[in-house]
């Protein structure tokens, strides 16, 4: 009926469910009251009590019909307090009580309805006033409405009344079916718009039901009062009243330059939803439905693979190199802790769950969620420059808590790599025998927690580069006695933590890679060109990466087909890690995989760049400082340069890398950041600075990936506190 | 001829309102500088109308609004505020204000909206 | 309403919206949904197609320009300008057009190949036509138009 919002109010549920308790409580008493012939002294005090309770709450919910007769037989209750008797009257004492109750049972029902709540009881009232005569002995008063307290009590009683019948009035105004449109313009200037809006919103409130405004919010929303300023308040409202009243009541509004009032056919949704967000609701609905609908089908059609992800459990923490069946899949952590618990030391008994492994990854998605909604708190640019030392600390508090909120919640998904590394062990030892070569498998770090996703991921990887070490990096007994190095040659598995990466390390001790032989094979496959020769050995080293690249002539049992050293590079890279190698010839080999930890959160420093931010992390960061135009140096290239500690150090325009448009062209005018690049220290020319935050790592999307694949110095990007995109710099990348 | 009472800590506020008011055709019956006097004078005078500043010693705009309200329900009161009072304003407005202005006014605006109640 | 045809149902369904003065459709299948305008921020020196990138509710997505890609002239946007959030192979992308329309259904057998007549014929991006209500809609090819590949990478074409 006259419902304006869909839930209810949770002020009004509360006072639903205290009011129906405390009626149940009162016909209970009375019940047993009436058995029993007599009111003792604490029930008239437990009456007396709730029926004064509802008095007030529902005076306060507006239900003043209610409040009415509450506060009437609280009246009387108060009068047998004060006898201490209910005198000849308690046979009729309880038929009252009992017809307030049924009384204000009935009302409630209507609230509970949404009905209106209007009915009076008249009748119920003078029968209480003669109830309270004949407690206090007298005779039950002539058939006046006024309750028998004396003189003055009429005059209120009277006023009372006229009030009654005012509220009436407004009542019946409210519950009209009068639906009107109204736009008001305010004085120009007159300020606080949104406040003069509410004003006259909670004037109107007392006439209707049912008001939708435009703006809709009006002290949530910072730009409400601009709005009205320009383009007026609008609204839509159900009343019964006429619409010259309304307008009367409108124009009566302090401030109000111009109003307008039009009747109209429906009140659009109360949410105040602009006709095209609408729509654009609609259709969402739509393919929601249809794309539901398709789903459901989808699933009954096919079989469902219920029986997979038990042999799945089981072999997890042996061959997590089969499928991942991500869906479905049980992250049996203590399962994998126990096994690799197992192998080594003895049993090690632990209090462990079954956790699904979608439930802590949507845990996991919350808590970053948490954290950028924390820093768009705090740097909300409402506050920003204001001086607010509580909230400064409570706001400390809050980051804190955050932040061990995250770490465990991070450390719940995290496993020890322990498990992937002892699987090594069998490899080296098989190969060792079949390739005549003596080896031993070295681990470091194993203790080195790494997230269950990543562990199946690296568990591949890993065993192709040992693989690899054994087959083409380690010597044979005869080429490595020929050396000096000791007889048994050694694959070193190492791994740590970086505080934003982990990092695995495959190395040996062998002959090292053939930077020649690989140059060379990389431009017979098309993968390098002659020109590239003088290219850092590294990126050479990284061609045994690409598919189709192999640089042994004979096809081994174990490696050399080309195939597994790209799909190593794959399987990193999808995870969001990457791999590098370097090596010495005649000294070994080393493989070094970096896997960002899975909610990777780093401290970084958010610089301005025209209308961009990028993020430039501390651990990357030297200094930052302001410098004169003089101190740069040009080549003829137009390379800009600076003397630094000694050292020459190249000055990178970020706004020229990336043609972002600014006004800072100055070097006087921006700020520079030394920062590691590698080996060596480079500058970057920025606008300015705006801070040093944590800040949540999200990979770059994917269609971005593709279209600028070569952009490897923007490793990422984050949600800044004003909403808007930050990306995230790789130095070692510039 | 409305009879209108002034509250407000201010002399300067009080002489300038008073001045406007009175130039206007509207009957000043009182003053008063804090709003524990203000509710005072209220129930002596019985003013039709009261101009209430926010921010006073002793008591303050809000609270004497609700006291005036208890003696008379249907009291009008205007809100003087300034910028950046708006929960007070708002409170107020809940609290039964008639209305609120926001210094600084001009004699227009504040004839205008007395004029109206 | 679903017939024992669903999943063909929701290959039928499309989502109209107009461009220039042709109206387009898109699967629905691959739409996840439609959002008005928000803000944007830029992408440091990507293709000018490339109109920005938008927090989807803590997700950032980048958002192409759908005349930019038919070589129209930028217009400006209104309330009813919104983006459609599309995810291909699981890749994440927004397009901006000047409104949407309605979801309809059209059958297979009422569309025809496109064959290089209309304003469109350099772009492989219309996959097909048809006529509804005396009204020609053009059947937009999202891979073709984001060049996403059958392997997930984004613009291999680089279009």
């Amino acid at each position: 009926m006259s419902e304006f919002t869909s839930d209810r109010d949770p002020i009004l549920d509360m006072f639903i469910f205290e009011t129906n308790q405390l009626i149940e409580q009162l016909e209970d008493i009375m019940m047993e009251v009436e058995n029993e012939g007599d009111i003792p002294t604490e029930h008239i005090n437990e009456i007396f009590r709730i029926m004064h309770t509802i008095k007030g709450s529902s005076a306060m919910m507006s239900f003043d019909n209610i409040s009415v007769v509450a506060h009437k037989i609280e009246d009387l209750f108060f009068k047998i307090r004060d006898n201490n008797s209910v005198g000849d009257g308690f046979q009729q004492v309880c038929d009252v009580v009992f017809e307030g109750t049924d009384f204000i049972k009935a009302q409630m029902e209507k609230v509970e309805a949404g009905e209106d709540v209007t009915e009076t009881a008249d009748d119920l009232l003078v029968k209480i006033a003669d109830v309270l005569n004949i407690v206090d002995g007298g005779e039950p008063a002539a058939a006046a409405p006024a309750v028998a307290e004396g003189a003055p009590a009429d005059d209120l009683n009277v006023e009372a009344k006229k009030d009654d019948i005012a509220i009436e009035e407004e009542k019946d105004s409210k519950t009209g079916n009068n639906k009107f449109w109204a736009k008001i313009i305010f004085e120009p200037d007159c300020k606080m718009e949104h406040v003069r809006a509410f004003s006259v919103i909670n004037e109107l409130d007392k006439y209707c039901s049912e008001v939708v405004s435009k703006p809709k919010e009006l002290f949530d929303d910072p730009t409400s009062g601009d709005y009205i300023a320009a383009n007026g308040l609008e609204l839509w409202f159900m009343t019964g009243a006429a619409q010259s009243k309304i307008e009367r009541v409108l124009q009566s509004q302090i401030c109000v330059k111009s109003i307008e009032v039009k009747p109209i056919d429906a009140i659009p949704d109360g949410s105040g939803k602009s006709p095209e967000d609408a729509q654009r609701d609609n259709i969402n609905k739509e393919i929601e439905t249809a794309q539901t609908a398709a789903e459901e089908s989808k699933t009954e059609a096919s079989q469902t693979p219920a029986t997979t992800p038990a042999p799945a459990q089981n072999s997890a923490p042996e061959q997590s190199a089969a499928r991942t069946q991500k869906p479905a899949q049980q992250a049996n952590a203590g399962a994998s802790k126990k096994a690799a618990a197992n192998k080594g030391s003895g049993t090690v008994k632990q209090n462990l769950i079954n956790v699904n492994v979608d439930k802590l990854d949507s845990l996991l998605d919350f808590v970053g969620e948490i954290v950028i909604a924390q820093s768009m708190v705090i740097q909300n640019p409402e506050i920003k420059g204001l001086e607010l030392p509580n909230f400064t600390k409570n706001a400390e508090q809050l980051e804190k808590l955050t932040k061990d909120l995250q770490d465990v919640v991070m450390s719940i998904r995290m496993v020890p790599i322990a498990a992937v590394f002892h699987k090594m062990n069998r490899i080296v030892r098989d190969m060792s025998k079949t390739l005549n070569k003596d080896v031993e498998l070295v681990i470091s770090g194993e203790d080195t927690e790494v997230d269950k996703t990543i562990i199946d991921s690296l568990s591949d990887p890993l065993m192709h580069m040992v693989r690899n070490c054994m087959d083409h990096g380690l010597e044979t007994k005869e080429d490595r006695a020929k050396t000096d190095k000791p007889a048994k040659g050694q694959v070193q598995l190492r791994a740590y933590n970086d505080g934003s990466n982990v990092v695995v390390t495959v190395s040996d001790d062998g002959k090292g890679l053939a930077r020649d032989v690989i140059l060379q094979k990389a431009i017979e496959n098309g993968l390098l060109s002659p020109e590239d020769e003088d290219i850092p050995d590294q990126k050479i080293y990284e061609c045994i990466l690409l598919p189709g690249f192999s640089t042994k002539e004979k096809v081994t049992e174990f490696s050399g087909r080309g195939v597994g050293m790209d799909v190593v590079k794959q399987n990193i890279e999808s995870i969001g890690g990457n791999v590098s190698i370097d090596s010495k010839v005649g000294k070994g080999t080393v493989f070094t995989i970096k896997i960002p930890l899975t909610l990777a959160i780093i401290d970084g420093m958010s610089v301005a760049v025209g209308d961009n931010c990028f993020i430039v992390p501390i651990t990357a960061i030297n200094d930052v400082f302001r410098t004169r135009s003089e101190e740069i140096t040009k080549d003829p290239y137009g390379n800009e340069r600076i003397h630094l500690n000694g050292k020459f150090c190249d000055v990178v325009r970020l706004n020229r890398r990336y043609n972002i448009e600014t006004e800072v062209n100055d070097i006087d005018k921006g700020i520079l950041i030394s920062v590691r690049n590698n080996n060596k220290t480079i500058c970057l020319f920025v606008d300015s600075v705006i801070g040093e935050q944590q800040i949540v790592i999200k990979p770059l999307p994917k269609y971005l990936k593709g279209i600028m694949s070569d952009r490897s110095d923007i490793s990422g990007c984050t949600i800044l506190g004003d909403g808007s995109i930050g990306f995230i710099l790789n130095t070692n990348e510039f | 001829m409305k009879k209108i009472l002034i509250v407000d800590d201010a002399a300067f506020m009080r002489v300038t309102l008073k001045t406007m008011l009175e130039k206007n055709g509207f009957d000043v019956v009182g003053e008063a500088p804090n709003g524990l006097e203000g509710v005072k004078k209220y129930a002596e005078l019985s003013p039709d109308i009261v101009t209430m500043d926010i921010t006073m010693p002793e008591l303050d705009g809000l609270g004497a609004l609700k006291k005036i309200k208890s003696i008379n329900p249907k009291a009008k009161v205007v809100m003087i505020s300034a910028m950046g009072q708006e929960s007070m304003v708002k409170e107020s407005i809940l609290s039964g204000a008639s209305g609120f202005l926001v210094k600084p006014f001009k004699e227009e605006a504040v004839i205008k909206a007395i004029s109206n109640l | 309403m679903s017939t024992g045809n669903s999943v063909e149902t929701l290959k039928n369904r499309y989502l109209t919206f107009p461009l220039g003065e042709d109206i387009l459709a898109i699967e629905i299948q691959n739409i996840v949904e439609i959002i008005g305008m928000q803000t944007m921020t830029k992408v440091p020196d990507a293709p000018e197609y490339i109109e920005g990138v938008i927090n989807l509710r803590g997700q950032p997505v980048p958002i192409v320009n759908v005349r930019n890609k038919f070589n129209l002239e930028p217009i400006e946007y209104d309330s009813k300008t919104s983006i459609i959030v599309l995810n291909i192979e699981d890749i994440s992308v927004g397009l901006t057009v000047d409104a949407v329309h309605d979801v309809v259904s059209i059958k297979d057998s009422e569309m025809s190949p496109y064959t290089k007549k209309g304003r469109y014929d350099d772009f492989e991006y219309i996959r097909a036509i048809a006529m509804v209500k005396e009204e020609t809609i053009l059947f937009v090819d999202c891979q073709k138009l984001l060049g996403i590949d059958s392997t997930g990478k984004g613009d291999v074409a680089g279009a």
